[in-house]
C-alpha cells in the first residue's frame, strides 16, 4: 500500500465551536493508482490532501506513507519524507513569480544536500518531462496559466517522488490547458507515479486511462470503490 | 552564490579595504606629535571650539572647563 | 544541506527580491551611519584630548577677585618653587582677543621663544622655519581658522591689534600653524610673550595663570591646602578635577547618545514592525510553500536567518563605511558644527581617524539583535505552525 488512511478525523476549532471537516476517512491507495477525489467546494478535499502531505495534523486517526506515519513523525523526518516521496501541485500554481521557470524548479532540491550540478541535471529532466524546457529562462510571473501549471508539474517532479498530489489543478486553466494537464497526468501515471487529484472539474470524470473516482461530501467518502 | 551577488560582495570588500588602507596609511603619529608639540609650546590643551566666547560666563570652579550653563551640549565651551 | 546550493538560492532570492530588501537596508544603513558618525567624531576628539591631557600640568593657579580671574603676579611662581615637591613651574599668558566688528574672537597665546623647549617644539611644528627671521620685527603664528577669517576681512599680511591703552600694534603673519593641530590651534594666535602682554593688557610682572607639576600624586590633596593658605585670592585647580570634569562630560555625552539611540531604535523597530506586518501574509505563504515543497522547519529557519544576517551585515558595513568617509575623509560637514560649534571661526578641523572596535561591535550588537529578533520571531512562529496555508 502506498498511502493508507485509517479512521482519519480532522476537526477545526472556531472560538468555542467545533467544526468537523473530515469524519472517519478510510482509504487505501496502491502504488501506481490514479485517484480522483471529487466533491463540491468545502467537502474537505484540500484538508485531506494536506493531511496526506503531512502539512496538517489529524485530530485522530493516521496517514501512512509507505508504512510510515507521516502525521506522527517529527518535522525533520516528515519533511524528508515529503521531499523524497511527495510532489505537490496547487490550484494557484504557487510559483515564486520573480524567479525564472528553471529557478523555481530547483527549490525542492535546495535542502537535499545535492551539488548544484546534480540539481541542474534533475531540473533539466523535470523540465523536459513537463514540456516547459523552452521557457526555462522566463520569469514565472510572465508565463500563461498553462505554462505556470507545467512549471508547477516540473517542480513536483524534480525530486522524482512516487506520489503526486494535485489540489484543483485545473481550476485556473482554460479547457485546452486542462486537457493538456490531463495528458501530463496520464504520462506521469504511465511512469508509475501514484496520483491523487482533488477536484470538482467534470473533465476528470471520464479519463481515458485507469483511474478511480472517490466522491466526497461533507467530510466523508460517500461510497468508495477501493475496498477489496 | 550567484554572480551579481559575488560582485556586490567584492565591491563591499574593496570599499572596506580602501577604508582600511586610509586608516593604516593615515599619519597618526605625525598628527599626534604635532598636537603634542603645540600643547607643549603653548601649554594650552583645550579644544579650539568655535563658539562665541563670552567672558562673563567663566567657569569659576574649573577655569579650564566650560561653564555649567554651557555644558548643555558636548564639548561646548 | 549543501552549502553551495543553499547559497546559490539565498543570493538568487536576495538579488531578485532586492526591491523588497532595499528600503530596510537603506533605513538601517542610515541609522548605523548616524550612530557611527557621532561615535567616530566623539572617539576621535576624545582620543586627541586624552593624548594632549597627558602633557597637561598637574596644577593651575590663578588670582581671582570676586570670582573673576584677574592677572596673576609672577612672584607667585617663585613662591611655588619654594614648596617642596613642586616642579616645572610655568607661567602662561593668554586670553581672548575680540575682532570687534563681528564679535568673533581669537585665542592669543604668548610664548617665551627664548626657552630651549619652545625652540624645539616650534622647529618640530614648522619644519622649514628659519626661526631667526621670526624675531625680526613683530610677527605671529596663526591658526588656520584665524588666517582664513582675517584673509576674508582683507588682512593679508598683518593685523592691527588694539591694546587696552588705545595703541595699535601691527603684527605680521609669519606662518600658519599646521592643519593637523586645528583641533587645538584653529582659533589660536601665537606671539612673543611681551607682545602678548601688551595686547592683552598685562604688566611686565603679570601672567594669566601659573602651571606646575607635583610628581607625587599622594601630595596633591595636601598641596591644595598649602596653596590656598598662601594667598586668600589664589584659585587652584588640579588635573584630577579637570579629568573628572571631562569624564563627566563624556558620561553626559553617553547619556545624550543613549537617548538619541533609543529614539532611533524606536523608529527603526516601528518601521520594521510595519514592514513585517505588511508582508506578513506573503511571508506566511512563502514559508508554507517552502514547507510544502519539502523544506524542513530547520531549513526554512536557516534560510531566513542567513538572509537576515546578510541584510543586517550589508547595511551595517555600508553604514560604517559611509560614516568613515563622511567623518574622516570629508571632515563631517554639518555634524562637525554640532560638535565643535560654528559660531566663532569657521572650523577646519580634520578628525584623526580612530576606530574603536569595542564601539563598533557594540553598535553592531545593539542594532543587529533587535533587527534579527524582529524578523526571526514571526518567521519562527509561522514555520512551526502547520503550513496548510500554502494549499489555499
Ligand atoms: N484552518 C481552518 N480552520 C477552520 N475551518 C477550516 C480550516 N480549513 C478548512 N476549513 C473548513 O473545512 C472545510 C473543508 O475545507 P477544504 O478542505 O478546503 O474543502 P475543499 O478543498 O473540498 O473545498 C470548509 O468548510 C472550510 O471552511
Ligand atoms: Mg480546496
Amino acid at each position: 500500500m502506498m498511502i493508507k488512511i485509517e479512521n482519519l478525523y480532522r476537526t477545526f476549532h472556531h472560538d468555542d465551536n467545533e467544526v468537523p471537516v473530515l469524519k472517519n476517512i478510510n482509504l487505501n491507495i496502491k502504488e501506481g493508482e490514479c485517484i480522483v477525489l471529487k466533491g463540491v467546494s468545502g467537502s474537505g478535499k484540500t484538508t485531506l490532501l494536506s493531511l496526506i502531505a503531512g502539512l496538517d495534523k489529524p485530530s485522530s486517526g493516521k496517514v501512512l506513507i509507505d508504512g510510515e506515519p507521516i502525521s506522527k513523525l517529527p518535522d525533520l523526518f516528515a519533511s524528508e519524507l515529503r521531499a523524497k516521496k511527495i510532489g505537490m501541485i496547487f490550484q494557484h500554481f504557487n510559483l515564486f513569480e520573480h524567479l525564472t521557470v528553471h529557478e523555481n524548479v530547483t527549490i525542492p532540491l535546495i535542502p537535499s544536500g545535492l551539488k548544484m550540478k546534480e540539481i541542474q541535471k534533475k531540473v533539466d529532466r523535470a523540465l523536459s518531462l513537463a514540456h516547459i524546457s523552452h521557457k526555462k529562462e522566463i520569469q514565472a510571473g510572465r508565463l500563461s496559466g498553462g505554462e505556470q501549471q507545467r512549471t508547477a508539474i516540473a517542480r513536483a517532479l524534480v525530486a522524482d517522488p512516487d506520489i503526486i498530489l494535485c489540489d484543483e489543478p485545473t481550476a485556473n486553466l482554460d479547457r485546452d490547458n486542462s486537457l493538456l494537464f490531463i495528458e501530463s497526468i496520464k504520462e506521469l501515471n504511465r511512469l508509475g507515479k501514484t496520483i491523487v487529484i482533488a477536484t470538482h472539474d467534470p473533465l476528470f470524470e471520464h479519463l481515458d486511462f485507469k483511474s478511480t473516482i472517490i466522491p466526497m461530501a461533507d467530510g466523508k467518502i460517500v461510497s468508495s470503490y477501493d475496498d477489496e | 552564490m550567484i554572480k551579481p551577488f559575488v560582485s556586490f560582495v567584492l565591491v563591499l570588500i574593496l570599499m572596506v579595504f580602501v577604508m582600511g588602507s586610509h586608516y593604516l596609511l593615515f599619519p597618526h603619529k605625525k598628527t599626534t606629535e604635532s598636537m603634542l608639540n603645540i600643547t607643549s609650546l603653548t601649554h594650552i590643551s583645550s579644544l579650539s571650539l568655535s563658539l562665541s566666547y563670552d567672558e562673563s560666563s567663566f567657569n569659576r570652579t574649573y577655569p579650564e572647563m566650560p561653564t555649567l550653563g554651557k555644558m548643555d551640549f558636548l564639548y561646548e565651551r | 544541506m549543501n552549502a553551495n546550493a543553499f547559497w546559490h538560492f539565498l543570493t538568487l532570492q536576495l538579488v531578485k527580491e532586492r526591491s523588497k530588501h532595499l528600503s530596510v537596508i537603506l533605513i538601517s544603513m542610515m541609522i548605523v551611519f548616524l550612530l557611527s558618525s557621532v561615535l567616530f567624531i566623539s572617539s576621535s576628539i576624545r582620543y586627541s584630548l586624552e593624548e594632549t591631557l597627558k602633557v597637561q600640568p598637574d596644577f593651575v593657579v590663578s588670582r581671582t577677585l570676586g570670582g573673576t580671574a584677574i592677572p596673576t603676579p609672577m612672584a607667585w611662581g617663585d613662591e611655588l618653587l619654594e614648596i617642596y615637591g613642586v616642579s616645572q613651574v610655568t607661567p602662561r599668558v593668554y586670553g581672548r582677543y575680540f575682532f570687534e566688528p563681528k564679535g568673533k574672537s581669537f585665542l592669543l597665546v604668548g610664548v617665551d621663544f627664548m626657552e630651549e623647549q619652545s625652540h624645539k617644539n616650534l622647529q618640530a611644528l614648522i619644519e622649514t622655519t628659519d626661526i631667526k627671521a621670526f624675531f625680526e620685527g613683530k610677527q605671529m603664528f596663526v591658526g588656520q581658522g584665524v588666517k582664513e577669517y582675517l584673509n576674508a576681512h582683507f588682512y593679508k599680511g598683518s593685523y592691527n591689534f588694539l591694546t587696552p591703552k588705545g595703541q595699535f600694534e601691527n603684527v605680521k603673519f609669519f606662518k600658519t600653524l599646521p592643519s593637523q593641530t586645528n583641533l587645538i590651534s584653529n582659533d589660536m594666535i601665537i606671539l612673543p610673550l611681551d607682545l602678548a602682554r601688551k595686547i592683552l593688557g598685562y604688566d611686565e610682572e603679570e601672567v594669566t595663570d601659573i602651571l606646575f607639576n607635583v610628581p607625587n600624586t599622594d601630595e596633591w590633596d595636601m598641596m591644595t591646602d598649602k596653596l590656598s593658605a598662601l594667598h586668600y585670592d589664589l584659585h587652584v585647580v588640579n588635573k584630577k578635577e579637570v579629568q573628572r570634569s571631562y569624564a563627566n562630560l563624556y558620561n553626559y555625552k553617553g547619556g545624550v547618545f543613549l537617548i538619541l539611540f533609543l529614539i532611533l531604535l524606536a523608529t527603526f523597530s516601528l518601521i520594521l514592525y510595519q514592514r513585517y506586518s505588511m508582508v506578513y501574509s506573503s511571508e506566511r505563504r512563502h514559508i508554507g510553500l517552502l514547507r510544502a515543497l519539502g523544506w524542513s522547519i530547520n531549513a526554512v529557519l536557516r534560510y531566513k536567518f542567513t538572509e537576515t544576517i546578510v541584510v543586517v551585515s550589508v547595511s551595517y558595513i555600508l553604514g560604517v563605511l559611509l560614516a568613515y568617509f563622511y567623518v574622516f575623509v570629508l571632515g563631517a560637514p554639518i555634524l562637525r558644527e554640532i560638535f565643535l560649534g560654528g559660531k566663532n571661526l569657521h572650523n577646519i578641523v580634520g578628525f584623526l581617524p580612530v576606530l574603536d572596535f569595542s564601539v563598533l561591535s557594540s553598535i553592531f550588537l545593539i542594532y543587529a539583535l533587535p533587527f534579527i529578533a524582529s524578523v526571526l520571531i514571526p518567521v519562527w512562529k509561522v514555520s512551526v505552525t502547520d503550513p496548510k496555508e500554502a494549499m489555499l
